[in-house]
């Protein structure tokens, strides 16, 4: 109730904008419940006895508490090794792919640049086809990316979508701006990172925070080319694997349960609370990327910085 | 946005002809060339040669063996697809959900960001922020469990109509298939609109604040400023998104429909992609997917050429 | 600003050059396994993927049982489960033309087949591996593709026939509660048993405040033939799959459109009506499912043990007796005689095969261990453990656990340890009974079986007069195909799209059937029928029709 109180109470605040405000408030904090609710569920079935979750009825709070279904992900060996080649594809495919994303795009938004039209339809153009999943992966073989890091960072270095973003973006700025640095003589190179970057911080941080968590969330890349090298799995992967092994009933089993060697035992664990173990371990740390970014998104404070 | 090109670097003479022509601009734009070059070559490896993968539309094809030993079946595929029955269904569904996504998402994701906007004080906007885009993070797997509980009997939804009176008796929202874009649409926004509402803001915060201080001062209200100044500063970002978008006009995904869909919805929820997935992958037959991606490829460029061409006619700029 | 971007460039660069020297050092097979080294010689190490089933992924020489192994042999693998998709990830490896050595490619067996991925075996299992060839010599020609090579070794050569203790397979549940307080009826039809949820949901509308459920169904996704099923095994058919196959012409027929499936249907319709039938049935999930199991709501169910095993695991192990389940083998008629227990099988793919492009040496050293396996005292090793710590000999003979063995061998930790998680399955082995009568699974041998039962299980058995919870279930025929599912079907033919076609159908045709008014029920019967009938079904009958007749000739070639 505190929240409108803390309105800036600035000048010509009418009867109008308290309505406004009062309603807006309302309804975020409402659409917060919505939002907020799916995760704490998943927590709390996170820290509650695997076997009594299958009964359902979890909501907010565990039933019967447990760190075990956190210790059984974090015991495997292979998941601290994951870890640190997710943080570093990450870093590197987010650092690597917005330097050259913004490369391209400053490039392509230069109204004189001789290839500006065609250089951005052969871009486009990407987004709307692929040619599938056994070329490129004979692709990979040719270029012998595969078992390596580089798998992970060279094919997606730039997305279509990301460029032509930025590009907009960088298409309104002002032109002033560019005009008397050029006449101050300074190149493209310079204008680029000297004014340009500094210029489009709220769209390299959103940008910045698509390739991030496109690079985290991604698994499959590293089924198809990675898989046998266990140094290089990622943490998606990893917990991919954890949640398909705790699910005793899978389509091979069958052949098992027809042989009747299911004789497996109590299972200290179920697909449904690894499910969600797996979704408070795999997304918190991303999730965590977006209020550091959001400094980045106040307003008036970048054109300031120029002037 | 063209009549601007004539900046001083720009004084090509304009006599010169040809390669020389040529040559002189290029070194002229050295610096230009030299930032995208390198990364033209990488699209055309990377993305372009694998495209040699579509010839397997028009093949039986078979991973084992070489390229001309594989066996041309011409249009085989591609009328398969086209001549199953429940092909002009699933057609129709693509559709209606892609629109449905399209338009929800927009509108939802524009709306949160406005919302956003007029909050002032910027701690709880940022939790709002943040809290917004958490449902992004939930796997499919996760969300679609959540909705089939939510629309379940004894689910909340019932309890709320019912308790509202709006419903007297408890409905099986999931299998009746006339309500599944709907439910599809609301899972999708309530996934999404967080996300999608970034981009928007980071295109608020680079209008100039001193337009809404002045838009003060002449006494606009709350809702003139945000009609005249904050859509406006948006503008160009929907409108690429949008034409970007309607490319996709045959992508509404397909983990949502696989998951939420069944037997007694199925008329409603089945699109083009868990059709090839039913009938190409999981039946080991790469031809057939190839083909519904060829097929896809084609409509989203005849898409995305109309709309780019009406959003330029318009006087709005387009993609290219 | 300029400066931080130029010391996060140069980070990254170094971080750059750094992986870039990291990763040239791919691991490749036949290398020493350092520090592991053998006191005789070199080991080597192989990799084994395996697309049968999700699992950790390990070396074999880090479990017990691997580590006596790669004593005995120098051998070791490096086994990888798949984690996606089967199809894709196999499709790579086919195009790419690259294997490991030891493949397990499930669906995808057909595939490497045609590809050529698999050598052929007879030759190298004859010469080198005397105990695998004694094991699987009665399945010898059945192994056989038509081009009479051996590609695969499937796990399970089958020796006699153990009677499992415990339901993993087909049943149908009745709540013990429900069972108690009729006093201990014996249903044996499909009226019986539906007579018994009906009149005790009479008496008990709400179960713990909740809507009691009369009769639930799996349904979702590829699970759906939980509820396609049921006709077959009513009409006296173990599991073949899509069809019931005539004992004496050894004909497959599809039983989709037939008459047993309108029975089955039309009683669902008759029970819809009264109300008892989960009106959420077509659209619960599978965790949906199982928790509306084990809430207590439900009075019965038809399912495979082996799917509902989260449930009954949960309902087991709470204090509560009455809200577990028991199985009963119902049929349409007293006549018929139930089929529900799976017959002695020999399921021939998918296996394990060595792949083209391993050397000839390697494909030695590899049949080698496979044999290695294959002798009796490994196979005990394997299933049983070692004497005296995870099983005892009595007097006669025969192996049992105790208490503290049981419990020791069924933690999922210690299985893994010790490497039963990985042999188990998926490698050469036997099923049924040891030459000295003793079963090869512990879990089918009654003395093991028993010694788990607790207060609640015996109250029923006495109550019932049995020993164990399939002594009421009748002993399988002998059926030398079983089962008809495992028939290779050409991807791409009319067969192959037969299937996902009546699928389809199905899953739409039979909600609305078993959903409808009880009048208009006959009338969507025959308009499904004619629907049905459009289907490519006697292509896909054919191909499992000469599959069967093809087994059991070539079973009594060998007899």
């Amino acid at each position: 109730m505190e929240f409108w109180k803390l309105q800036k109470s600035g000048m010509g605040k009418t009867r109008e904008d308290v309505i406004f405000d009062t309603c807006n408030v309302i309804f975020l904090v409402l659409l917060c419940v919505v939002m907020l609710y799916p995760f704490l569920n998943q927590i709390a079935i996170s820290l509650n006895d695997a076997t009594d979750s299958v009964k359902g009825g979890i909501y907010l709070w565990p039933r019967e508490f447990t760190w075990n279904n956190y210790s059984h992900v974090f015991e495997e060996a292979a998941v601290i090794q994951a870890i640190i080649i997710s943080v570093l594809r990450t870093l590197i495919g987010t650092g690597v792919g917005l330097l050259c994303t913004a490369m391209v795009a400053y490039a392509i938004a230069q109204p004189k640049f001789m290839f500006k039209k065609s250089v951005t339809i052969i871009f486009i153009m990407t987004m709307y086809f692929n040619g599938g999943l056994i070329p490129t992966f004979l692709l990979m073989k040719e270029l012998q990316l595969i078992g390596t890091f580089w798998v992970y960072i060279l094919p997606t270095l730039i997305s279509a979508f990301n460029l032509i973003i930025m590009r907009s973006f960088i298409e309104g700025l002002p032109k002033s701006i560019f005009e008397s640095a050029r006449i101050d003589g300074a190149g493209d190179f310079r204008i680029f990172f000297k004014i340009v970057l500094p210029l489009s911080l709220p769209v390299l941080a959103t940008v910045a925070l698509f390739v991030a968590v496109f690079q985290w969330n991604q698994w499959f890349d590293v089924f198809l080319y990675n898989s046998s090298n266990e140094h290089l799995t990622t943490l998606q992967y990893e917990l991919m694997k954890i949640l398909q092994n705790s699910s005793t009933t899978s389509s091979g089993d069958m052949a098992s349960a027809f042989a009747n060697s299911s004789d497996s035992g109590s299972n200290q664990v179920t697909p449904k609370s690894i499910q969600a173990t797996m979704t408070i371990v795999a997304s918190v740390p991303i999730i965590l990327v977006y209020p550091f970014l959001q400094k980045y998104f106040v307003k008036g404070m970048t054109l300031g910085a120029v002037k | 946005m063209q009549s601007e090109t004539t900046s001083d670097v720009l004084l090509t003479p304009k006599k010169e002809k040809g390669l020389k022509a040529f040559l002189r601009k290029c070194k002229q734009q050295q610096t230009l060339l030299l930032m995208t070059i390198p990364f033209v070559i990488w699209v055309i490896i990377f993305k372009y040669l694998p495209i040699w993968g579509w010839t397997m539309a028009f093949q039986d094809f078979k991973p084992a063996l070489r390229f001309s030993e594989q066996e041309w079946v011409a249009f085989k595929h591609f009328l398969f697809l086209f001549t199953d029955d429940r092909f002009l269904g699933v057609l129709r569904n693509t559709l209606a959900q892609s629109i449905i996504n399209l338009v929800l998402g927009f509108v939802t994701a524009i709306g949160l960001a406005i919302l956003l906007n007029e909050l002032s004080n910027i701690k709880f906007k940022r939790v709002v922020q943040t809290i917004s885009y958490l449902p992004h993070f939930l796997s499919w797997v996760v969300a679609a469990a959540l909705v089939s509980s939510v629309l379940s009997i004894d689910g909340i939804f019932n309890d709320l109509l019912t308790s509202l009176g709006l419903i007297k008796e408890d409905i099986l929202w999931l299998g009746v298939g006339e309500y599944f874009w709907g439910i599809l649409g609301a899972a999708e926004t309530w996934k999404n609109v967080g996300w999608n509402a970034i981009i928007y803001l980071a295109a608020i915060s680079m209008i100039d604040q001193e337009q809404y201080e002045a838009a003060k001062i002449d006494g606009a209200s709350r809702l003139q400023r945000i009609r005249h100044i904050t859509i406006p500063g948006m503008k160009s970002v929907i409108v690429v998104l949008l034409i970007m978008n309607i490319g996709y006009i045959l992508e509404s995904g397909f983990e949502p429909q696989y998951l939420l869909g069944n037997g007694m919805n199925v008329e409603y929820s089945e699109n083009i992609d868990v059709f090839v997935i039913k009938y190409g992958i999981s039946m080991f037959n790469f031809s057939l997917a190839t083909a519904a991606g060829i097929f896809k490829t084609i409509i989203s460029f005849i898409f995305l050429i109309a709309a780019n061409s009406f959003s330029k006619k318009m006087g709005q700029g387009g993609l290219y | 600003m300029l400066k931080r971007w130029v010391y996060f460039i140069v980070f990254l660069l170094v971080t750059m050059l750094m992986l870039a020297g990291c990763n040239n050092d791919n691991p490749s097979s036949n290398t020493n396994d350092d520090g592991d080294e053998n006191s005789d010689g070199e080991v080597f190490t192989y990799d084994f993927f395996d697309a049968s089933g999700p699992g950790t992924d390990i070396n074999t020489s880090e479990t017990t049982l691997g580590k006596m192994f790669e004593e005995e042999t120098s051998v070791n693998f490096d086994i990888e489960h798949i984690v996606g998709d089967v199809n894709q990830k196999i499709g790579t490896m086919i195009a790419s033309g690259e294997y490991p050595e030891l493949l397990n490619a499930e669906q995808s067996t057909d595939a490497v087949i045609d590809a050529g991925g698999f050598v052929p075996l007879n030759d190298l299992i004859k010469e080198h591996a005397p105990n695998l060839y004694e094991m699987y010599k009665p399945y010898w020609e059945l192994m056989k593709r038509e081009d009479g090579n051996i590609y695969l070794i499937s796990s399970g050569a089958p020796h006699g026939y153990a009677k499992p203790a415990n339901l993993n397979q087909g049943a149908w549940w009745i709540k013990r509660s429900v069972l108690k307080e009729l006093d201990y009826p014996q249903p044996k039809t499909l009226e019986d048993y539906f007579g018994i949820i009906e009149e005790y949901a009479a008496k008990h509308p709400k179960i713990d405040g909740a809507d009691t459920i009369g009769f639930t169904a799996l349904t979702h996704d590829w699970r759906f033939f939980a509820l396609t099923n049921q006709p077959m095994h009513l009409a006296g058919f173990p599991n073949d799959g899509g069809v019931t196959v005539d004992m004496d012409s050894l004909e497959a027929t599809v039983y989709n459109d037939k008459d047993m499936t309108k029975e089955w249907l039309k009683k669902l319709n008759e029970i819809n009506n009264k109300g008892l039938f989960d009106q959420e049935a077509f659209t619960q999930n599978y965790d949906e499912y199982l928790a509306k199991i084990t809430s207590g709501r439900v009075l019965g169910f038809f399912d495979y043990g082996w799917q509902v095993s989260q449930s009954t695991n949960a309902l087991g192990e709470d204090e509560d007796y009455y809200n577990d389940y028991m199985g009963f083998p119902i049929v349409f008629d007293e006549g018929v005689k139930d089929q529900y227990l799976d017959p002695v099988a020999y399921v021939a793919s998918p296996g394990m095969g060595i792949t083209t492009g391993t050397p000839e040496e390697d494909q030695i050293r590899i049949i080698k261990y496979l044999d290695h396996i294959a002798k009796i005292e490994t196979q005990k090793l394997i299933m049983w453990g070692i004497e005296g710590e995870h099983y005892e000999i009595d007097e006669n003979g025969r192996y049992y656990r105790t208490e503290e063995q049981i419990e020791q061998t069924s933690k999922t930790d210690y299985r893994e340890e010790f490497g039963f998680t990985y042999f188990e399955w998926g490698w050469p082995r036997m099923s049924g009974e040891f030459d000295d009568g003793n079963a090869v699974e512990p879990g089918r041998q009654p003395e093991v079986a028993t010694l788990s039962y607790d207060e609640g299980d015996k109250e029923f058995l006495n109550a019932y007069g049995i020993e164990t919870f399939t002594e009421h279930f009748s002993e399988p025929d002998s059926r030398p195909w079983f089962p008809a599912w495992d028939t290779p079907i050409e991807t791409g033919s009319q067969a192959a799209l037969y299937e996902q076609q009546a699928n389809d159908l199905m899953l739409k045709a039979f909600p609305e059937m078993i959903f409808a008014e009880p009048g208009d029920f006959d009338a969507m019967w025959e308009t499904y029928k004619k629907e049905f009938s459009q289907l490519p079904a006697e292509e896909y009958e054919k191909v499992i029709t000469d599959s069967v007749k093809r087994k059991v000739e070539l079973v009594e070639s060998v007899e």
